[in-house]
């Protein structure tokens, strides 16, 4: 790669800086905000495309317009909103980020092989082009029927986002590939935040699992992260939503923020990525009720807004061409011919994953199941069912598509199970931190009945509210505080009773304070 | 009997600890080994060659096709760099479907690995009868 350093910090400083104050504004905490910050600018790049094409209005202008309201809107919010109690957000420090942001610096140099592969230059750098022609002109494309497909209807946040940094630094496809390697960055990074918002464990610990799962995820990503896709940066941020959403203690402000926003960024940078982002928004209403449709309301408005101004403009995909989805519904016997393929394809990607999620849940909900309850605030099986639901959306796709299965599955399940290989991965990591909290914590036993005080404030603490007021996950300390108490070991209990019973003998004829009457008849 | 259960408990937790956490370092570890694997001179030299060769391919049409006029790809350069051109085509040319209708036809008249060479590509008017 022949990019300059110069331009290097160029593109950071321009995907940080737009989308800081919102994010802040979003998650309550400069903590997360600046890691974020670049999935903020990309979906507030995202917003000025569906702007500018809904007003053909010129892309500059619309980008402008964007950035300033939602940079004004976020100055008012952060000037009118009192201060948030810390939170989940209370857990996460700046020496894990930095750790986090060291470990993500060695992978991003992958960035040195340069934007050469098919995707990258056909699709993205291309609908650049079209997103930097501004609304006019996009809007020709858009409806421009071509054997030559390149997916018009694929959402805008990598394009628009790259055409951001273009109207500053030029035209380059160098640029354009560090744009997108550094907003996957950004939603990786974020994922693992989001593992320290869901788990009350020591910063140390979760620092650790959080980069393992880092280097993991570019791991099984094989290239993809860092070679001008996008599919690594939707899957890392639809799981880091699933993370916040599902998996932390509701109602947290950061955690929901948070989770909002990686939702809108997922659901604006891919086809696969909105389907899956909408089954999300189901679990979230299922788990949360009317706040759940609340958080994911400004994430499905811009989907929304997106899929159906390309629409109208005539922009159509690959997938809803044929009959496929009536025929599904018909269950047409050649659409359930592609069943068998398409379950051997995913078994055949994500077996390992699969096969190691499932043992350390099952050894999890044998010895750890409430101690898992303790240190989440949330229940043990939504990460499942967010992985279940992205299976489901991403094989239904190949079920209704009109391309010949073996095609279509070699060229794209590598890319489309990602989602579901890092949720597992996630999941994989979560266990594994809660049988180590099993196996190292020596104050508390897997899986004992707390008594019924404990099990109130553990209640409280999934509900969000705390009896402090606070929001009773926060911090380290509320762990301590929400811990069930180890059961008494009998042996131990029976010499100490024998204590009390000699030193009550010794001190016969005198005066007992009551604690120690209490605890001989006990014994 | 409950210590029993205490302690089939931890030795649980403690192999399936073990044996997770292999799996996960060894995941990490595929990371670090894949970065590593791209950063080798003759990855990188190679990805740089292919991105020369696109670049010159995409420079020389916009270089060759004025805005406004109808272009057609000889199909006979390398099917994706066939795609590539009608991409790079955009903004302000136009595709024609066949040789016939465009005003020029964009071809490569040289080996691929050539691509960057002067005269490399060419654009003309077509040819009569094509």
């Amino acid at each position: 790669m022949t990019t300059p350093v110069i331009h290097v910090v160029a593109v950071l400083v321009l995907l940080v800086a737009p989308g800081a104050l919102p994010a802040r504004a979003v998650t309550g905490c400069w903590k997360l905000a600046v890691p974020a910050a670049p999935l903020a600018t990309g979906v507030l790049c995202a917003t000025a495309a569906v702007v500018s094409l809904a007003l053909r209005a010129s892309w500059a202008l619309s980008l402008a317009a964007v950035v300033a309201s939602a940079s004004g809107a976020a100055l008012v919010l952060l000037h009118r909103r009192p201060a948030p109690a810390a939170g989940a957000a209370s857990r996460i420090g700046w020496g894990q980020l930095a750790v986090l942001a060291l470990v993500l610096g060695f992978l991003l140099l992958a960035v040195r092989r340069a934007p050469i592969d098919w995707d990258t230059r056909a699709i993205w750098f291309t609908h650049a082009d079209w997103v930097a022609a501004g609304g006019e002109g996009a809007a020709q494309v858009l409806g421009f029927r071509d054997p030559r497909s390149v997916h018009p209807d694929y959402p805008p946040l990598g394009p628009a986002t790259i055409a951001a940094v273009w109207l500053v630094l030029g035209r380059d496809h160098e640029v354009a590939q560090l744009v997108l390697a550094l907003l996957t960055a950004s939603a990786a990074l974020v994922l693992a935040a989001a593992m320290q918002l869901a788990l009350r464990v020591p910063r140390w610990s979760m620092g650790l699992v959080g980069a393992a799962v880092l280097l993991a995820t570019y791991g099984l990503a094989g290239g993809y992260a860092t070679n001008g896709y996008v599919d690594v940066l939707w899957a890392a941020a639809l799981a880091a939503a699933a993370v916040c959403l599902l998996a932390a203690p509701a109602g947290d402000r950061a955690a929901t923020g948070l989770g909002a926003l990686c939702l809108a960024a997922a659901m604006a940078t891919k086809n696969e990525g909105m389907v899956a982002g909408a089954g999300l928004v189901v679990l979230l209403v299922v788990r949360n009720g009317r706040r759940g449709l609340v958080t994911a309301a400004a994430p499905v408005a811009l989907a929304s807004g997106w899929a159906v101004t390309s629409k109208l403009l005539g922009a159509t995909g690959d997938m809803l061409s044929g009959d496929g989805l009536s025929r599904l519904v018909r269950l047409d016997p050649d659409v359930l011919a592609r069943v068998a393929p398409t379950v051997e394809a995913f078994w055949d990607r994500m077996h390992r994953e699969l096969i190691l999620a499932a043992g350390l849940t099952a050894v999890g909900l044998l010895v750890g199941k409430r101690r898992r309850r303790e240190l989440s605030g949330a229940g043990a099986g939504w990460l499942w069912a967010a992985t279940v639901v992205c299976l489901g959306v991403v094989g239904s796709a190949y079920l209704i598509s009109p391309h010949d299965i073996d095609w279509h599955l070699a060229t794209s399940v590598g890319r489309t199970v990602f989602v579901a290989r890092i949720l597992l991965l996630v999941e994989s990591a979560v266990w594994l931190v809660v049988l180590g909290s099993v196996l190292f914590s020596p104050d508390a036993s897997a899986d004992a009945v707390p008594p019924p005080g404990a099990r109130r404030r553990h209640v409280d603490a999934r509900e969000g509210l705390g009896r402090d007021g606070a929001d009773g996950v926060g911090g380290e300390e509320g762990g301590d505080r929400v811990r069930a108490p180890a059961p008494p070991d009998a042996g131990i209990e029976a010499l100490r009773a024998l204590i009390v019973r000699r030193v009550a003998g010794g001190r016969r004829g005198r005066a007992r304070p009551p604690a120690d009457r209490g605890d001989t008849a006990a014994a | 009997m409950g210590n029993q259960r205490r302690r089939l408990q931890r030795l649980s937790a403690g192999l399936a600890l073990t044996v997770g956490a292999g799996f996960l370092g060894a995941w990490a570890r595929e990371g670090v080994t894949l970065t590593q694997r791209v950063l080798t001179p003759h990855s990188i030299r190679d990805g740089a060659a292919q991105y020369d060769q696109l670049a010159c391919l995409e420079r020389s049409l916009r270089r060759l096709v004025r805005p406004g006029q109808r272009v057609f790809v000889d199909p006979g350069m390398p099917r994706q760099w066939e795609q590539l051109a009608y991409l790079a085509a955009f903004p302000g040319r136009l595709v024609a479907p066949t040789a016939e209708e465009a005003d020029v036809v964009f071809a490569l008249r040289a080996d691929p690995d050539d691509a960057c060479r002067p005269g490399a590509f060419v654009a003309a008017p077509p040819a009569p009868g094509t």
